[in-house]
């Protein structure tokens, strides 16, 4: 399997035929391991990291129920590729940000990815449509109940599983749903700041703030004290991991669904918000799912009744919002990013309330991947700048909702 | 930061004094520090009161940069880039410096207590046991909001996973 096969096919989760895709785009669950006799890859050697590579890779080859993928070495894909797999959430961009040995598995559906020497030895992550945190942990716990009698994991008695972070110490689980807020978030963002017991909402942004620290500890680790951080050349010219981080951030959107690039609510882009679970110590996995099913399930109830009071009281104002959505796609010629997100939120709201003929939640769920920088560029089978990107964007609007 | 006059210990004090109106800094350990008012006892009396010297077992800024410099032994992983990063370095880091760590954990997740799944649950009992255990812990959240639908489901699932367990015991007697 190439990268540019996996372009080709669309995920799974794009589906959009949940009963609640009206609101919920998406779950993802992600699950940390280490090993426990080789320290984090952070302060791995690089013959340290191409062991536990080796080790990780051996071991996914000889489960069964893993043959329907491939594992691909980041090292061996351009910049763009890499950025696709992080523009298809498949990897952190943490992970696409590093260097050195480090790669990921993909399940030909792409629901499914197990990410090697990102922050942790593996991180496994699951990918379902619409509100199902569920079924997605479900399929993570059947993994790590097989990859856990092959390898020797690091964990504690009082500590649980042991990760790179804090935030995973314990269960080392994070579940995170992503919702589309368009009406609600108008009438009062407030009421999405507490939905329930250690609930976070958060923002989505394509801002790269987030990813900085990233880059720093990695340039740090390349770059030893007087010599310059050395650019590594790729395709599209001189690319180092700090200028492939800008390029992420000015071109797509949340690839981190566990939090490192969540926004504040209230700049969140395209009406999109991350439902997590803070903290993994004290709380069982279970616990951790249904909390955030509960909260998402709440906020889904409010955000219906308020686009059917929008319906009820003020249609003209939800027509008028798509049309105008639909006059823009047809009549764009340059469109960046946030404002392409800002369009399909319209037209998402639309498809969600039967405002839109001819467009459904899958193709919704299509151009919210494909609108992304790298997506463009796989398209095209080239590097574009900032300035042909619109052009290129506005051109998948025109075509798709023109 | 060493100390100016030894290059060896970590300095502690800070030493200011003042001659014809020049000001002149030094950083010093407490050895040189103590030698330098040996010497001055010895020497001319300077005319006010010696410098107050906070000792390094009551002053915080001192705890702070000794923890700066405090590593894992397993990883080398420094505590202040620990604390920083919210990230540690190995498994081991974790035993190094628990008590550091301990109150940001807490931040995240008062209960301190590991709850979730065990590393490699052979014994079928044991895992029956464990899955009774979240579900109750979920039952009484469902209860505790008055999530009925819920509560009813799960209600169902733990009566036959005490079933499932209690067959699995009376097998194994």
């Amino acid at each position: 399997m190439t990268v540019h096969s996996l372009f080709e096919a669309m995920p799974l989760w794009l589906a959009g035929d949940t009963p609640e895709a009206d609101v919920a785009v998406l779950s993802v669950c992600t699950l940390s391991r280490n090993l426990a006799d080789v320290p984090f890859p952070a302060r791995c050697s690089e013959t340290e990291r191409a062991e536990v590579e080796a080790r990780m890779v051996r071991t996914l080859d000889s489960l069964s129920l893993l043959s329907s993928g491939h594992y691909l070495s980041l090292q061996d894909l351009s910049q763009r590729e890499v950025r696709l797999l992080a523009e298809r959430k498949l990897i952190t961009r943490e992970l696409a940000a590093g260097a050195g040995p480090r790669g990921v598995y993909v399940d030909d559906d792409q629901t499914l990815s197990i990410m090697v020497n990102g922050a942790d030895h593996i991180a496994v992550r699951a990918m379902v449509s619409g509100l199902q945190p569920q079924e997605a942990w479900a399929r993570l716990n059947l993994l790590d109940d097989t990859l856990a009698g092959m390898l020797d994991f690091a964990f504690h008695e009082t500590h649980g599983y042991l990760t790179a972070d804090f935030e995973g110490l314990g269960t080392g689980l994070r579940v995170a749903v992503l919702l589309h807020l368009p009406a609600g978030t108008r009438v009062e963002r407030k009421r999405f700041e507490a939905p329930g017991d250690r609930i976070e909402v958060h923002g989505v942004r394509a801002g790269g703030r987030a990813l900085l620290p990233a880059v720093r500890s990695s340039a740090r680790e390349q770059t030893k004290p007087g010599e310059a951080l050395s650019a590594p050349e790729t395709e599209s010219g001189l690319v180092g991991p700090a200028m492939a981080a800008q390029m992420m951030a000015e071109q797509a959107h949340y690839s981190d669904l566990s939090g490192a690039v969540a926004g504040p609510v209230k700049e969140t882009l395209g009406d999109l918000y991350v439902v997590t679970h803070r903290g993994a110590l004290g709380t069982s996995e279970e616990e951790q799912v249904y909390r955030v099913r509960k909260a998402a399930e709440r906020i889904i109830r409010e955000e219906r009744a308020t686009r059917e009071a929008m319906m009820r009281e003020s249609h003209w104002y939800l027509e008028d919002r798509v049309g105008r959505a639909k006059g823009l796609s047809a009549g764009v010629h340059l469109l960046t990013y946030s404002e392409a997100l800002a369009i399909l939120s319209s037209m998402r709201l639309g498809v969600g309330m039967n405002l839109v003929a001819g467009h459904g939640m899958q193709e919704m769920n299509e151009v919210l991947l494909t609108s992304q920088g790298a997506h463009l560029e796989m398209a095209k089978g080239r590097s574009f700048d900032m300035f042909e990107l619109s052009r290129e964007r506005a051109e998948l609007f025109r075509t798709r909702f023109g | 930061m060493l100390c100016q006059k030894c290059h060896k210990n970590l300095a502690t004090v800070r030493y200011a004094e003042v001659v014809d109106g020049e000001v002149t800094e030094q950083h010093l350990c407490a050895d040189c520090m103590g030698a330098l008012r040996d010497k001055e006892d010895t020497g001319f009396k300077l005319s006010g009161n010696l410098p107050t010297v906070h000792w390094p077992k009551d002053d915080d800024l001192v705890q702070q940069t000794l923890n700066a410099h405090r590593t894992c032994l397993a990883c080398g992983a420094a505590l202040g880039d620990v604390l920083d990063d919210a990230r540690v370095g190995c498994p081991q880091c974790y035993a190094s410096f628990w008590r550091d760590i301990e109150p940001r954990i807490r931040q995240l997740d008062e209960r301190i207590g590991y709850h979730g799944k065990l590393l490699r649950v052979d014994d079928l009992r044991a895992k029956l046991r464990e899955d009774l255990q979240s579900k109750r812990t979920l039952l009484r959240n469902a209860l505790s909001t008055e999530d009925y639908e819920e509560a009813a489901h799960l209600r169902d699932e733990i009566r036959g996973l005490e079933a499932g367990l209690s067959a699995s015991e009376s097998g194994a007697d």
